[in-house]
């Protein structure tokens, strides 16, 4: 892990992960390929104790680990709870994630949790409430983090464009971004946006890591709205973005996303190959080696 | 809440935004999504608020869920959910008071016992997320004695998993059925009758469940509060001038019912 810097940075392994959920804990270990590495959503395991926490614990002496947090808020009208980085913490101290990251969205008020990922508008102020999310949320865990792109459904109110407003935010605090190519690709149907163009406006080293996963067309509006379901497959133009994005930040590592509708381990890591195979092409195209990991500014 | 200053142009996009989350009123979406011309795309972040709450829920009650079948659970649920609100970014723990909210709704699912199934779920969730605690062993209790001291003056305590509950109902072997996903037998009853349970994880993690009877409940209840097991055998024998202590204390020993004090 890097040190020396103001927190302690992110240190993915340059290889596919896959989403990782307790249902896939006695899968594991004994057919899990060497070079993965998982994410899970910390919110779930802010619990005291119990098979859940130490089936992770076990999982985490053998393999790489990421937080993927989904309920700090960083965008919305309050900071992060002391309650919620508290825990954040106490997990950070017990598992030594190689990498903690959270999305650039709201989803508290009031006291009220929303359960779900809101969008902010993309304008000057939304943009320094953020940053002062991020650094707020930074601070209280100690860690640098890498901050992902929200999936949209309509447009917000905006002064600047998406890719701008996120590369802004990461330079103003120090994070690292987390570019959800599933993401994008339902953000460019609904709303209208350029996927290619919006990839090409961020920076390789500001890129810690990427994310594929499936969409469904939304029950009701069928494919006029796509809904960032990660209860499917990878969509053929997804993995697409996948090499777009490969070609434009070079080699990263890329993490497969299921929530839902969760199919065998086995069936997750044929998918989760598809992307080690993306990697892999780059690496050899630029020279990176295999037990390299992942550097960004 | 960690309140911070803003401009009122963003305080309202979150006002606004969290009233059409709990309301379902689109009205106060034009300041949210100005730019859009039509507004029924919305719903899928109040439709994902609701399914991820109900959700949780449904992961909690599983029981609960089975007695009353997935549509109506979810009308419940729903209902839940817009009165009593996630509060907290995990939700393993959401629904704390659903147990209760069966209760002043009885009149609507006109089942008596299905509260104390909920509390039955509730208690299984707690003991399954409950710390670990270091059970106390044979060995410790040898070593208690080979320091000289009396095992009447042993302080024992309740792992953090265990659950003592009190039920208005008889459903403890109901429960179970459908904990593991059996059928009930066509003359399955629910008798109105109190009913002490004993919930716990052993060192398998299994959650275990357990009968008591008023004497055994009191020995445990004595023991929860730091009491030596010279207190405990005084409780149970209150009620119960024939408690079996050894037989009772030698089976709690052997199924991981009791923990160090620390």
């Amino acid at each position: 892990m890097k040190t020396g810097q103001r927190f302690l940075k992110n240190d993915l392994p340059l290889h596919a992960g896959v989403g990782l959920k307790p249902e896939h804990f006695s899968d594991v270990e004994n057919t899990s390929p060497k070079e993965i590495w998982f994410e899970v959503h910390p919110e779930n395991y802010m619990i005291g104790g119990g098979p859940r926490l130490r089936g992770l614990q076990a999982i985490c002496e053998h393999f790489p680990l990421s937080l993927h947090g989904v309920g700090a808020s960083l965008g919305g009208a309050e900071l992060t709870d002391a309650k919620h980085i508290t825990e954040m913490r106490r997990l950070i101290d017990l598992l030594e994630p190689v990498s903690v990251s959270e999305h650039a969205v709201w989803s508290s008020t009031n006291g009220v949790y929303y359960a779900d990922l809101l969008p902010i508008p993309r304008t000057r102020v939304a943009m320094q409430n953020l940053v002062d999310g991020v650094n707020h949320f930074q601070e209280g865990i100690g860690r640098q983090i890498l901050l992902e792109n929200p999936s949209n459904y309509l447009p917000v109110a905006s002064e600047m464009d998406e890719p701008d407003f996120l590369v802004s935010v990461a330079r103003q605090t120090g994070c690292g971004l987390l570019v959800d190519v599933n993401n994008i690709y339902v953000s460019s149907r609904n709303c209208g946006i350029d996927a290619v163009a919006y990839i090409h406006a961020i920076p390789s080293e500001l890129v810690g890591e990427i994310h594929v996963a499936g969409f469904d067309p939304d029950p009701n509006l069928g494919e006029q709205l796509l809904i960032d379901s990660h209860a499917s497959d990878v969509a053929p133009e997804v993995w697409h973005l996948l090499d777009v994005a490969l070609e434009h930040f070079g080699p990263k590592p890329v993490l497969l996303e299921r929530d839902d509708n969760l199919p065998a381990y086995a069936e997750l890591l044929k998918e989760r190959a598809l992307a080690e195979q993306a990697i892999e092409r780059l690496k050899v195209k630029s020279g990176k080696c295999n037990n390299e990991h992942e550097t960004y500014a | 809440m960690n309140t911070r200053p803003m401009p009122e142009d963003l305080a309202q996009h979150f006002r606004s935004f969290a009233a059409y989350l709990q309301s379902g009123e689109t009205d106060h979406l034009s300041r949210v999504f100005p730019g859009a011309d039509e507004i029924s795309a919305a719903a899928v972040y109040r439709n994902g608020f609701l399914r991820g709450s109900i959700e949780a829920l449904r992961n909690s009650y599983p029981v609960v869920e089975q007695l009353v079948g997935d549509e109506y659970f979810d009308l419940l649920a729903e209902n839940y959910v817009t009165r009593y609100p996630p509060q907290q970014a995990t939700l393993v723990n959401y629904g704390k008071s659903f147990p209760q909210f069966l209760e002043q709704q009885l009149e609507q699912h006109g089942l008596a016992y299905l509260p104390d199934f909920a509390r039955l779920d509730q208690a299984w969730l707690r003991a399954y997320f409950a710390e670990d605690s270091t059970i106390l062993s044979e060995d410790n209790i040898e070593q208690w004695q080979q320091a000289g001291n009396d095992i009447e003056n042993l302080v024992a305590t309740l792992p953090a998993s265990a659950e003592l509950l009190t039920l208005e109902h008889g459903i403890r072997t109901t429960w179970l059925t459908l904990k593991s996903n059996k059928t009930l037998a066509g003359n399955t009853r629910i008798d109105a009758r109190e009913e002490h349970l004993l919930l716990w994880r052993d060192v398998e993690h299994q959650i275990r469940v357990r009968e008591l009877n008023r004497a055994e409940l009191a020995f445990l209840q004595t023991l929860g509060k730091n009491s030596t097991l010279a207190q405990a055998a005084v409780s149970a024998l209150e009620l119960d001038a024939g408690f079996p202590i050894i037989e009772f204390f030698s089976e709690l020993l052997e199924t991981d019912v009791l923990a160090v004090n620390v």
